[in-house]
C-alpha cells in the first residue's frame, strides 16, 4: 500500500506518524493495535498527549504563542547572532533582547495544591502588582509521573532560580499557591530513555 | 494489494446507493482525483489526451476527465482508479506542473436519471444556486450546497456528480438523499 512514514513527535518521545489513504485509516489502526498488543500498545487522546508533553517540557502552542522567542524557550543558542535567518531581525529588537523571562518548570510545595495555567508569578515576599509581576504559567496538568500538579511558565531570570520558592497568584479567584521553580524537564531530562 | 479492508467515505464496506423514482444516487468510491496547476513558463499539458477545459467546463475521455477549478488549475478525475497512484500518473503526464493527490480528501456522489433530463433539472432547481438551463452537459463549477463547498459536474443530460469534502460525506449524502426523496414524493 502507498504510505508515508514520518519520524515526528508531539510529546518529545520517539514517535512516528503513518499516513495512508483515508479509506484505510480504520483498518490500519486496528492492525497496529493487533500487532502492538504484546508491546502494550494503547490509543491515547489529546489530553494525555498534553500531559506527556508538559512532563517532557516540550513547548507547544501555549508557549509558542507568537510573543515568545527562542531565547525565552532556552533555545537561544540555536539562533546565530551573526548570521541571517528567518526571524533574526525580530530577535534583535530592543524589547526582545532585553526580555529576561525564560521557560521553567513549576511544582507546588504542597503536592496537594493545584497549579493554575494563567496564574501570574511573583517573588515570595513581593507585593503583587504589575510592576512586581515576574511572569506567568503557560501550561498545567496533573502529572502521574511526578505525583502532583506541575506546570510550565515563563519566569524572569528563571533558569538561574531553580529551587527557589515563588508565589503563583490567581486573583480572579482570590487564590495563591507556593511553587518551587524546577527544570521544565520532569521526565528523562537527559533523553536517556528516549535513546535507550 | 493491501490486505487491509478499506471503508468508504460513508463508513461502509461497499458503496452506498439509493433509488427514489427516476433518480439513483450512488457513492462513487472508485473515483481517483488529482489537482493540477500550471507553473510559470510551463506549457499547458494534455494529460491522457484531454484538452484541458476553460472556465466552467468539464471534459472527459474514456479513461479520465478534467474540470476547470481556477486560472491555470484543474481537477483531474480517474474513474475506477482510486486504488492506484493516479496523481503519479498525472504528474508523469504533466511535466513541470504541480500535481497533488486529492482522492481521499473528497467524496464523490453520482446522480443518474432513468427518465432523461427532466428529473436532473428538477433536482438542480432544488439544490444549488445554478441556472439548470445554462448548466448543460460538459459544464462544471464550484459552488455551495447547504453551506458546504462542492464541485458540481453535469456529466451528461441525465447525469450529475457532486464532489464534496470527505469529512462531510454523511451530511452531503443526507442533503442529496433528502432532495431526491422529496422529488420522488412530489412526483417530479
Amino acid at each position: 500500500m502507498r504510505a508515508r512514514l514520518f519520524r515526528i513527535s508531539f510529546s518529545g518521545e520517539l514517535a512516528y506518524e503513518i499516513a495512508v489513504p483515508a479509506r484505510y485509516g480504520n483498518a490500519l489502526m486496528a492492525r497496529l493495535m493487533q500487532k502492538g498488543a504484546d508491546l502494550g500498545a494503547t490509543p491515547y487522546g489529546t489530553e494525555a498527549l498534553g500531559v506527556l508533553r508538559i512532563e517532557k517540557g516540550h513547548a507547544a502552542g501555549n508557549e509558542l504563542n507568537g510573543q515568545t522567542t527562542a531565547q525565552m524557550l532556552g533555545m537561544g543558542r540555536m539562533v546565530s547572532a551573526k548570521k541571517d535567518a528567518i526571524g533574526t531581525v525580530m530577535t534583535r529588537r530592543e524589547g526582545l533582547v532585553a526580555e529576561k523571562r525564560t521557560l521553567v518548570g513549576l511544582q507546588p510545595v504542597d503536592p496537594a495544591e493545584p497549579v493554575v495555567a494563567g496564574a501570574h508569578l511573583f517573588a515570595a515576599d513581593a507585593a503583587q502588582n504589575t510592576q512586581s509581576d515576574e511572569g506567568w504559567i503557560t501550561s498545567a496538568c496533573f502529572s502521574p509521573h511526578v505525583g502532583s500538579a506541575i506546570g510550565l511558565g515563563f519566569l524572569a531570570n528563571g533558569t538561574e532560580r531553580l529551587g527557589e520558592v515563588i508565589v503563583a497568584a490567581n486573583p480572579l479567584q482570590s487564590q495563591s499557591c507556593l511553587l518551587r521553580v524546577v527544570s521544565p524537564h520532569f521526565v528523562d531530562p537527559e533523553g536517556e530513555r528516549l535513546r535507550a | 494489494m493491501p490486505d487491509l479492508k478499506p471503508l468508504t467515505a460513508l463508513g461502509g464496506s461497499t458503496a452506498r446507493t439509493v433509488k427514489y423514482g427516476a433518480l439513483a444516487l450512488e457513492e462513487n468510491t472508485g473515483l481517483a482525483l488529482a489537482s493540477l496547476a500550471l507553473r510559470r513558463a510551463c506549457t499547458e499539458p494534455a494529460p491522457f489526451g484531454l484538452h484541458l477545459p476553460g472556465p466552467g467546463l468539464w471534459t472527459s475521455s474514456d479513461t479520465a476527465a478534467a474540470l476547470w477549478i481556477g486560472p491555470g488549475q484543474w481537477l483531474l478525475e480517474g474513474p475506477g482508479r482510486a486504488e492506484t497512484d493516479f496523481a503519479g500518473e498525472v504528474a508523469a503526464a504533466c511535466p513541470g506542473c504541480s500535481v497533488t493527490e486529492q482522492t481521499d480528501g473528497f467524496v464523490a456522489f453520482e446522480i443518474r436519471s432513468a427518465a432523461g433530463e427532466a428529473p436532473i433539472l428538477a433536482l438542480m432547481g432544488k439544490l444549488v444556486n445554478l441556472d439548470p438551463a445554462r448548466f448543460g452537459p460538459g459544464t462544471a463549477t464550484r459552488t455551495g450546497l447547504e453551506h458546504m463547498s462542492v464541485f458540481v459536474i453535469r456529466r451528461a443530460a441525465d447525469r450529475l456528480a457532486v464532489i464534496g469534502m470527505r469529512s462531510a460525506a454523511g451530511t452531503l449524502w443526507h442533503a442529496l438523499e433528502t432532495a431526491v426523496k422529496r422529488l420522488a414524493v412530489s412526483g417530479a
